[in-house]
């Protein structure tokens, strides 16, 4: 019995062997197999049953042949005529090419007539012996010449003798040969048939495959143009047009990575020149109002100095403080546009009131707020941008929208958290998904929405004012910047 | 996977091997070379000489052996002495082997026995009574539906002779033909020979002949073996009694021997093991008959014979 491992590493090496050759060959084999197996199969099955059928047959013809002798030689050996009996078995003889030989024995079990002539083979005689109760005895024996089949027949009841006549198997293993050669020749021809088939049958098949493999390396080199042919509607016709579909989501996909690079540059360029931009802000505000602000300082202190009367110094004292107050205010006011420390302080809900307010007293422009405290859970992350975005959205407005009305809307509305700012103001043509169009800010709010998994959408029509809109899930993703 | 790969695999051994196996497997048979031939070597004398008895094809070979098997097993029971049956197809051969002492005792016809006395002495040993005498006939059969009431309404039709010697079979009805002032030749149509008188019978019951003479002892036996025959057959004509087939010796037989065979015969019905072997011959018992009891028929012979020197 073969053990599992060595079944297993025998396998494997059939594989190996099998399974490096070409489809074409593979499939070649398994047709050549086939056919190779059932010919050669049906071949040792029909030549057995052929030599069985036609053995039965040699059978019954060796009785009733040799039983006819018997019966037609009685009265011939009952009145000793030898020639008669001489001249039977020679016609005999010569009617049946397959008798070997006959021999006919007295009923002392002498050789009376044979074939043979004046002389018996060793060990023929006492072969077969039937008793004279015996309609028949059939008994097989091997000779150089193959197999004889020899019937002995009693002759009226063993009293006149025994008929024995053998018959050769020649007959039948030419008959037998020859059908077999007939087969094989059948089995040859088909599997030339099998041969040209399975040539055209792995055309057929390997093509588009062949055509497929052409097409993904192509795509592999990121030529996306690829499209691959449909040859039939089976399995790889299927597969040809999903490769087909792939290809085009690839193509797709590559575009819009393409695009988001591109966007992602000119958000990097956009950025850097807000941080200058932003810095020059600071210097030119360090610069015109605070170092401003000190220098009149200093000549108020000087004017402290030189004042002469006391409530001429009080005076210029009291100048200085206002003064003094009013650069604090300044500096106050530059550190919170940094950093507005109300976020930290008050929550989101509370610093976004408070900027709006802000924003209504600097601008006049009326704005409502509608304002969810449920909202101060998110994330400090998230709540940073979401005031962001409010704080952007609305310096908009009151910068560039003209509009006397704003409304600031932040709830808590099916799982979601949904900031909107609209106004009445004078809009702008916006196409449609293009929230990035309009420089940095929107694109960084989109930007900023996006990285927390949520979504941004912008409404505005000329003259229809403008809608804001953020949309975060309830646990937003962590901000990886 | 190995396992399927596994049962596939079996499957397909399994076939193979029931498809192929029993091409391959049969079982040793002896062996002999047919081309190897030694010489019959000659079969050595017999310690006991057997008594050979030679029995005329009156009626077919095989018939003979069923009838004569009891008789002659009686001989040898009573002679203490194997018996052996010879037939031969014709009369003259049986009476050959008598003239040379191949066969000591032989039951032959009545015509054989005249030809054999003329030629060479052949002697009469004993002779059968059947039904009370030891006499028999010549009877003219046609087929059942044949319309011929006499030999005459034979003429041109197909006629069975038995035997060339057979006295009832042949030289009877050739006898009437001369009276007819006809030869057979010319009066029947076609004739032919079927050698014993049970063949000759079958033949005119299944119309291979318009007629056929038959001794009168074997019509009687085979009618009574096979009584469906009967309807078969018509006899319209019977013989005057001739001598009936005597049992021969050879003249130069021991004469011993001689008297040991006739006295078995004669006192064979007194014997009930001898009784069933005569009964099986329809033979009532043997007795002694003279040459003289075959006058009737010798003269037949002699008219028959003059005829033929007569006509060219």
């Amino acid at each position: 019995m073969v053990s599992r491992q060595s079944w297993l590493l025998w396998t494997r090496r059939f594989w190996a062997v099998a399974g490096a050759v070409s489809i074409r060959t593979k499939i070649l084999g398994i047709i050549l197999g086939l056919v190779i197996l059932l010919g050669v199969g049906l071949t040792a099955f029909v030549r057995q049953s052929l030599y069985r059928a036609m053995y039965n047959e040699l059978e019954l013809l060796a009785v009733s042949v040799t039983s006819d002798l018997a019966s037609r030689s009685t009265d011939l050996i009952l009145v000793n005529n030898l020639y008669a009996l001489y001249e039977l078995t020679q016609e005999t003889r010569q009617n049946y090419p397959d008798i070997r030989y006959i021999l006919i024995l007295d009923k002392n079990g002498l050789p009376l007539v044979s074939t043979f002539g004046n002389a018996l083979p060793a060990g023929l005689l006492e072969a077969n012996q039937p008793s004279p109760e015996d309609r028949y005895r059939l008994f097989v024996f091997n000779s150089p010449e193959g197999w004889v089949l020899d019937a002995a027949v009693p002759i009226f009841d063993g009293r006149a003798g025994v008929m024995r006549v053998g018959f050769s198997e020649t007959s039948i293993t030419r008959t037998v040969n020859m059908v077999t050669s007939q087969l094989l020749l059948a089995t040859l021809l088909v599997s030339t048939i099998g041969i040209l088939s399975s040539i055209f049958l792995t055309w057929v098949l390997t093509r588009p495959i062949l055509a497929l493999a052409r097409a993904a390396q192509m795509v592999g080199r990121g030529n996306f143009d690829q499209h691959v042919e449909r040859w039939a509607d089976d399995e790889i016709g299927e597969l040809s047009e999903s490769f087909n579909q792939m290809t085009a989501d690839l193509r797709l996909a590559a575009e819009a990575r393409r695009e988001r690079e591109r966007l992602r540059a000119e958000m990097v360029e956009k950025v850097i020149s807000a941080q200058e931009d932003e810095r020059r802000r600071i210097a030119r505000d360090l610069h015109d109002q605070t170092s401003q602000a000190l220098v009149s300082l200093i000549v108020q202190l000087k004017l402290v100095e030189s004042a002469r009367d006391k409530p001429s110094r009080s005076q210029a004292i009291a100048d200085l403080r206002e003064q003094l107050r009013a650069t604090l205010n300044d500096v106050r006011r530059m550190a919170y546009d940094l950093r507005p420390g109300v976020l930290d302080d008050l929550g989101l809900t509370q610093a976004i009131q408070w900027f709006a307010d802000q924003c209504r007293k600097n601008s006049g422009v009326e704005i409502q707020t509608r304002i969810d405290a449920a909202c101060d859970n998110l994330p400090p992350h998230a709540a940073t941008t979401v005031y962001r975005v409010a704080q952007e959205a609305l310096s908009n407005v009151v910068k560039h929208s003209r509009a006397t009305r704003a409304w600031i809307t932040l709830g808590n509305i099916s799982g979601t958290y949904c900031l909107e700012i609209r106004d009445n103001g004078v809009g702008f043509q916006a196409a449609p998904g293009q929230v990035h169009s309009e420089g940095l800010g929107l694109f960084g709010m989109h930007e900023r929405i996006q990285l927390l998994g949520g979504t941004f959408e912008l409404e505005s029509e000329i003259g229809q004012g403008t809608i804001v809109r953020a949309i975060l899930p309830c646990s937003p993703k962590e901000n990886e910047a | 996977m190995p396992r399927s790969y596994g049962w596939s695999l079996f499957v397909l051994f399994g076939f193979l091997i029931t498809v192929l196996l029993p091409a391959c497997s049969s079982q040793p048979a002896p062996y002999i070379d047919l081309n190897a031939l030694t010489p019959i070597t000659p079969q050595r004398e017999a310690e006991i000489k057997p008594l050979r008895v030679a029995v005329s094809a009156v009626i077919s070979p095989q018939g003979t052996v069923e009838s004569y098997t009891l008789l002659l097993d009686y001989i040898a029971e009573q002679l203490g002495r194997p018996v052996e049956l010879v037939q031969r197809p014709t009369y003259a051969e049986v009476n050959r082997l008598v003239e040379k002492g191949d066969v000591d005792v032989a039951f032959v016809c009545t015509g054989a026995y005249l030809l054999g006395e003329r030629e060479f002495g052949m002697e009469i040993l004993a002779a059968p009574v059947v039904d009370g005498e030891a006499a028999y006939h010549s009877w003219l059969i046609v087929p059942a539906d044949s319309s011929a009431q006499s030999l005459a309404d034979l003429r041109g039709k197909t006629f069975a002779f038995t035997d060339p010697l057979s006295h009832t079979g042949r030289l009877y009805p050739t006898y009437l033909v001369y009276q007819m002032n006809d030869r057979p030749e010319t009066f029947f149509g076609r004739t032919f020979f079927t050698y014993s008188h049970d063949t000759a019978i079958q033949s005119v019951a299944n119309g291979l002949a318009d007629g056929a003479a038959v001794d009168s002892l074997i019509y009687i036996h085979l009618i009574q073996r096979e009584p469906s025959l009967a309807k078969r057959m018509r006899v319209i004509h019977k013989s005057p009694p001739f001598g009936i087939p005597p049992v021969v010796v050879s003249p130069n037989i021991r004469p011993q021997l001689r008297a040991e065979l006739q006295a078995i015969l004669l006192s064979m019905h007194e014997n009930p093991t001898g009784q069933s072997a005569l009964a099986k011959l329809d033979i009532d018992r043997f007795v002694t008959l003279e040459s003289s009891d075959y006058d009737s028929a010798r003269e037949l012979e002699n008219f028959l014979a003059n005829i033929a020197t007569e006509t060219p």
